[in-house]
């Protein structure tokens, strides 16, 4: 076999070809748009999140300003680093296993593999620290310190403490009427449970500068959308490394080559996507100011 | 002007009783005739077909065009522009609904489940909705708890009411609604919510009553002094004005008076009867008939201004604090006085010692309001 | 293999044993099995349909109402379950996955000459997500049936007690197998068509369900974020969507509807993929306009996308969003109305006959037309603040979905029954429950615009005594309907084992399936066929030895274009 032909009966399939394809080219081609479909069904998956968190934030900006702060930037970018170069791998690995460099390819896929365990790790890392300050999202949010942070900090240590919540409450927080109704002409309409907080304009005119005032209403929605972006992110990486791990398994028999690399090349496709959703991720949670 | 609404009834549509409901009927009417064009035409055009060229032996229409651009293009633009038209036409009456005309009368709506309160200028509240003929009205509408909706049939309005969210509604009632001659009855329009509540959701209608200004200010006044008895204009004992606000604050949705079991637990022998609490504010806080009646005051105000506090045993926290209702009207302490006595009245007898009427007189700010013609001034807020 | 293959290995015999289904690639047995399991949910939800309008015989509700003792308003909440259950089962159990997952699975690869789907495992997995969305969804019957209307509106569905989690977590693997039946098609559309097969020589099931599969990709994804996240709203109170906790109530609406309106396109143009190839097989003529109509599809599913907040008018959203989506949603019409047009024209100088799967056609038609059009009142902005939420918009729905996509369900269950299960039913019953059926849908929800017009909000257990004679003829129609459909599957199932068998091509039928034996062999064709263009009727003439049509003047060289 050294030409992918057309077969006349099953019997002279090439080894890797299913019986409804006609030909090598035909089942790789098919398979190629079916991940590229595969990943705009993923991408808009995300975008559904990324809607809201721009419509949330557009509506709340004093809310992100503040609570960014309690994120760790370096633990972030040094995630984003370990991504990266684990794409870089990623593609290498594909390489390898279209030049049919086995040992390499096993070898690539190892370091990516490896990159995803740094990651989660990390991640680990930050979700307990989150967890132990009880930074967490809806009724969960019970922080005992305001977050840290330059001229923050000195401006409003002490404020802080008169706005804190009772630590204990786990009732619903208490919303400001704020805005709502200011138009009507007799008072609220009614002291609704939320709707745009009163910090809404300070937020607005600090523009992307660092927030200073006292606490704002609701900071617990930043925290709902930072665990439900990084939570559905982390989970994408924990399939992509059963791929991957599935992939070492068969790339150590050697099954991968020039004629038969794409899975490897699929599963290439989904770990750059992967990545690319953190790469959007970082700066949209970790870089606010 | 007597007008017998529904006796003008016709196939299709009430008949309007506001500005926007003539020109909502404009513009219905428009459409139907032009719906009614085409699905005539679609249907009489395939009928006619099936009968023309039914299949008969040896007959073919080999010649039988399969396109016809100018034909295709025709069916295309044709539909557009009526579309189109009526789209804009649509537009124009739609910026009218948006636009309400300045100087119009402001109503606060508040819905919550599974009721509507109307707030009026002058204080009053009510659960009917007053509204005076010619006068444009605008309604602004909120929600304590999920999104309901204002629908208005005879209006031919609606619009949600939706949590954190201020909406408004205008209408111009252009039809009075009257006694009917026969049966001496008041007639009023349907008051619906059309966006999905919950269990009482069917039942969360109310009646619009189109008034004169005479029978307006009429209405209004004594919704406006729920303290006093509107026939003798006496201040009402207080047992009887925590029966009323039983009813419109919406407690009767979930505590019954007569001992049935509800959400909530029953005020049939509520007062002075020991309780147990799955979460309460203090550790071991517990209610004994023994407890002194200070104790049990504090327990009945919290658990009215914040019915989360302390939890009955066997009970769901579902119960919205009555802090927001009560902070906007002008007599929040006379209010929850009044409750609490009513709930007081249903328990034990012996425990009930009934609060003297004059006490009504003798509390701050709504006395000039029982006794005065006007009804209380607006209160302003502070900080406004 | 190929000498093994005698005339009468057919798929259903070429293997046996339960496991040979469960785990068949074959995309007609998963076609098959996709029947079964639509129709029983059919049947599920057309049973709490009627226990609906059993309860709205009177004002003060038959089923559920208050008596002495029992005063609470939580009396009416077996009716709230009981619509939000029906809803839930006709949309995500019955109508997305209907059309492209039972008859598209089974006829599409056929219709293009292929062996199978392009991924046939994927397309197993499908089915069984299939399943799994199915028994997670109706576990909720009993563990506390949802009771927030098939929209699942928040804060409503984060504050009941009922089951929502399940059903949502149901829904959201629903809307997984749908978007891989959607990948699976596109890409077997794109890759698997036969030499000679142009893109415009596509039968235009094909392009319906090509267009269908556009919208589940790209809209279906958006839908399972907004469960995902409606999910961790009732967990974790997220409180993105929970005005309690700071969020908006309106932006799951429009996350909701962002899925949920291209999704009733979903349900729309694989039926108006059958339309046309019944209406080209009964009258015997090429679709007139064939570009038009295949464009249109594509027209309908990108304009589609753009109209979602038509749902949303009077609910808060600001007017300018409100004009623009009024505007598109206008537009939206014109493909449906090019259709119709065309279908019409297709009809002139035809050879009609009048066989059950052409009377579903003709019916839809007639409903779809009524459906369609009353669409338009309440895509005008001052019209639809007056019917939004009342029964016009249930009158109007269900005449598109009923009258317009489950009519064509069952007209091409009609229509390709011979070709699953090789039996002919009994034409002139079939005819009869079409005609019945007819009529008894219109006098079920004729009514209801009316009682919508009138003021009858939707989703209420009683009304007001005035609106009681439409609610009775509602509810006459109802179950002259069920007693239809209950003639329907009983003739059905009878000609299974009674049933005269079926000729490879009974209809006159020009596309490929038609060309292959009734059922058609495990591999469907031994040699990949070589096609000319669609609905070329010339040499299709009736057998009488075969009672059959057979092509008489064999067309092997496609015809130039
Ligand atoms: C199969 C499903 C289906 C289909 C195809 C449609 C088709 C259309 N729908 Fe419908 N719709 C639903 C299912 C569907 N709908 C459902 C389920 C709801 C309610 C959901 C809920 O709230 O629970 C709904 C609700 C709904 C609303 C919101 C109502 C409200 O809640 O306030 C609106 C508003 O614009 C609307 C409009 C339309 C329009 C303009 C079309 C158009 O695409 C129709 C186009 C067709 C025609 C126009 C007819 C054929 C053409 C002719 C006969 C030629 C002549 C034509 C012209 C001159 C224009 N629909
Ligand atoms: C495909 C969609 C579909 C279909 C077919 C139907 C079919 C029917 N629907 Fe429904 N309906 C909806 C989708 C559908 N519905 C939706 C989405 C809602 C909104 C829910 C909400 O508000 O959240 C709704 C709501 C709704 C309401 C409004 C409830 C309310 O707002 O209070 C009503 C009221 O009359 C109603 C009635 C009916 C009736 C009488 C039928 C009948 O026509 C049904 C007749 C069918 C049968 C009785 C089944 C018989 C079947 C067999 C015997 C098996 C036969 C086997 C073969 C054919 C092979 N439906
Ligand atoms: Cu309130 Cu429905
Ligand atoms: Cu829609």
């Amino acid at each position: 076999m050294t030409q992918a032909t057309i077969p006349q009966s099953p019997h002279d399939h090439p080894e890797h070809l299913s019986h409804h394809f006609e030909s090598l080219r035909q089942q790789y081609d098919s398979g190629k748009l079916g991940i590229w479909l595969f990943l705009t069904t993923e991408i808009l998956m995300f975008s559904g999140l990324f809607c809201g968190y721009a419509v949330l934030r557009s509506l709340h900006p004093e809310i992100f300003l503040y609570a960014h702060r309690y994120l760790s930037v370096e633990l972030g970018a040094l995630n984003t680093v370990v991504l990266i170069f684990s794409s870089f791998t990623m593609a290498w690995a594909v390489r390898a296993a279209q030049l049919g460099q086995t040992k390499l390819l096993v070898r690539l896929l190892t370091i990516t593999l490896v990159c995803a365990f740094v990651f989660l790790g990390v991640k680990f890392v930050e979700y307990k620290n989150k967890w132990e300050e009880s930074l967490l999202p809806g009724k969960f949010y019970r922080p005992e310190e305001p977050p840290p942070g330059g001229k923050f900090q000195k401006l409003r240590e002490t404020d802080f403490q008169s706005v804190k919540k009772d630590a204990s409450a786990d009732a619903k927080p208490q919303v400001a009427a704020g805005a709502v109704g200011e138009r009507s002409t007799i008072g609220p309409a009614a002291i609704g449970p939320t709707g745009l907080s009163e910090h809404w304009l300070e937020g607005r005119h600090h523009g992307r500068e660092s927030w200073s005032g006292p606490e704002p209403d609701n900071v617990q929605l930043f925290f709902g959308i930072y665990f439900a972006m990084t939570g559905l992110h982390g989970v994408h990486v924990i399939g992509g490394m059963m791929v991957i791990a599935w992939l070492i398994s068969k790339a150590r028999k050697g099954v991968f080559g020039p004629r038969h690399f794409a899975p490897v090349d699929f599963v290439g496709l989904y770990w750059h996507l992967v990545d690319l959703v953190w790469i959007f991720l970082f700066p949209l949670l970790y870089l606010i100011s | 002007m007597i007008s017998s609404l529904l006796a003008q009834r016709t196939f299709w549509l009430d008949p309007p009783a506001s500005t926007s409901a003539e020109n909502h009927d404009l513009v219905f009417y428009a459409l139907l005739y032009v719906m009614a064009f085409f699905f005539f035409l679609v249907v009489t055009i395939m009928l006619a077909f099936v009968v023309l060229y039914r299949r008969r032996k040896g007959q073919t229409h080999d010649n039988a065009p399969t396109h016809n651009t100018l034909l295709e293009i025709l069916w295309t633009v044709i539909p557009l522009g009526i579309v189109i038209g009526f789209f804009v036409i649509g537009l124009k009456y739609y910026v009218d609904i948006e636009s309400p005309p300045a100087g119009a009368d402001v109503v606060d709506v508040e819905a919550s489940q599974w009721q509507f309160n109307f707030k009026y200028s002058n204080g009053a509240e009510s659960n009917e909705l007053y509204l005076l003929v010619d006068r444009p009205v605008l309604l602004k509408l909120t929600s304590k708890d999920v999104t309901h909706a204002l629908y208005i049939p005879a209006f031919r309005v609606q619009r949600n009411a939706v949590p954190g969210q201020n909406t408004e509604l205008w209408f111009k009632p252009t039809v009075l609604t009257a006694k009917d001659p026969a049966t001496g009855e008041e007639e009023s329009l349907h008051v619906f919510c059309t966006q999905y509540c919950g269990n009482g959701h069917a039942e969360m209608t109310t009646k619009a009553f189109v008034l004169t200004r005479e029978d307006y200010d009429k209405k209004l006044a004594e919704a406006a002094n729920i303290f006093v008895d509107k026939n003798s204009n006496q201040p009402l004992p207080y047992i009887e004005v925590g029966k009323k606000l039983y009813i419109t604050m919406g407690c009767s949705q979930c505590h019954s008076i007569d001992g049935a079991q509800g959400t909530a637990p029953t005020w049939k022998g509520l007062y002075k009867r020991d309780h147990e609490f799955s979460k309460s504010t203090e550790a071991g806080y517990t209610l004994k008939e023994s407890d002194d009646d200070k104790k049990w005051d504090d327990y009945l105000q919290r658990s009215i201004l914040h019915p989360e506090a302390d939890i009955v045993q066997d009970f769901q926290n579902v119960m919205p604090s009555q802090e927001s209702s009560l902070s906007g009207s002008p007599y929040k302490e006379k209010k929850l006085a009044a409750i609490i006595e009513y709930i007081k009245s249903l328990g034990d007898p012996k425990y009930y010692k009934p609060m003297k009427t004059q006490d009504l007189h003798n509390s701050e700010k709504p006395q000039a309001a029982a006794n005065s013609e006007q009804p209380p001034a607006v209160k302003k807020k502070e900080g406004q | 293999m190929i000498a093994k293959s005698q005339d009468n290995d057919n798929y259903l015999t070429h293997s046996s044993g339960i496991s040979s289904w469960i785990f068949t690639l074959d995309h007609k047995r998963i076609g098959v099995m996709y029947l079964i399991s639509v129709l029983v949910a059919f049947l599920l939800g057309g049973l709490f349909a009627m226990l609906i309008r059993l309860q709205l015989l009177t004002p003060t509700g038959l089923l559920f109402h208050k008596t002495d003792v029992l005063k609470d308003l939580i009396v009416y909440k077996p009716y709230n379950q009981i619509f939000t259950v029906h809803g839930a089962v006709m949309i995500f159990l019955v109508l997305i996955p209907g059309i492209p997952g039972a008859l598209g699975n089974f006829v599409l690869p056929i219709m293009l000459g292929a062996k199978d789907v392009a991924f046939p495992r994927l397309n197993l997995w499908s089915y069984y997500l299939y399943v799994c969305g199915m028994l997670f969804a109706l576990s909720s019957l009993v563990l506390g049936a949802v009771d927030t209307g098939w929209t699942f509106y928040t804060p409503y569905s984060v504050q009941t007690s009922t089951a929502v989690i399940s059903v949502v977590f149901g829904a959201f693997l629903l809307g997984f197998s749908s978007i891989f039946t959607g990948l699976n098609f596109i890409v077997t559309i794109h890759k698997l068509r036969p030499r000679g097969m142009t893109w415009f020589r596509m039968p235009l099931f094909c392009w319906g369900l090509y267009a269908t599969a556009l919208i589940q990709i790209l809209a279906t994804p958006v839908l399972a974020i907004t469960l995902l996240l409606l999910i961790l709203e009732r967990m974790f109170h997220l409180g993105i969507f929970d005005p309690a906790y700071g969020g908006s109530s309106l932006l799951f609406q429009h996350f909701f509807w962002f899925y949920s309106h291209p999704a009733v396109y979903i349900m729309i143009l694989p039926a108006m993929g059958i339309m046309s190839e019944v209406i080209a097989t009964f009258s015997r003529r090429e679709i007139f306009g064939y570009r038009f109509v295949a464009m249109s599809s594509i027209a309908i599913a990108l304009i589609g996308f753009f109209v979602w907040g038509h749902h949303m008018f009077p609910n808060g959203q600001s007017g300018p969003a409100n004009v623009i989506f009024s505007g598109l949603t206008v537009l939206v019409a014109i493909p449906s109305a090019i259709k119709v047009f065309n279908w019409l024209a297709t009809l002139y100088k035809g050879s009609i006959d009048l066989k059950t799967p052409m009377m579903y056609a003709l019916g839809f038609f007639f409903m779809f037309s009524i459906g369609g059009l009353t669409g338009l009142p309440l895509a005008i902005l001052p019209t639809n603040f007056h019917v939004h939420d009342t029964y016009f918009v249930v009158a109007h729905f269900h005449y598109v979905m009923f009258g317009g996509t489950l009519f064509m369900f069952i007209g091409g269950i009609h229509y390709w029954w011979p070709k699953i299960t090789g039996r002919m039913y009994n034409e002139s019953l079939g005819r009869l429950c079409c005609l019945l059926e007819l009529l008894a849908f219109n006098l079920t929800f004729f009514p209801q615009f009316i009682l919508g017009l009138h003021g009858m909000p939707r989703r209420s257990a009683v009304y007001y005594p005035e609106f009681q004679y439409l609610h009775v003829l509602s509810t006459i129609g109802a179950f002259i309907q069920m007693a239809a459909f209950m003639v329907i599957g009983a003739y059905l199932l009878h000609s299974l084992f009674r049933g005269k068998k079926a000729p490879a091509n009974p209809w006159g039928g020009s596309t490929l399936e038609w060309s292959c034996s009734s059922p058609p062999p495990h591999d469907n064709f031994k040699e990949t066929p070589i096609v000319g263009r669609p609905y070329d009727h010339h040499g299709l003439e009736w057998d009488e030895k075969t009672e059959g049509f057979e092509r008489k003047e064999k067309e092997l060289v496609p015809h130039a274009v």
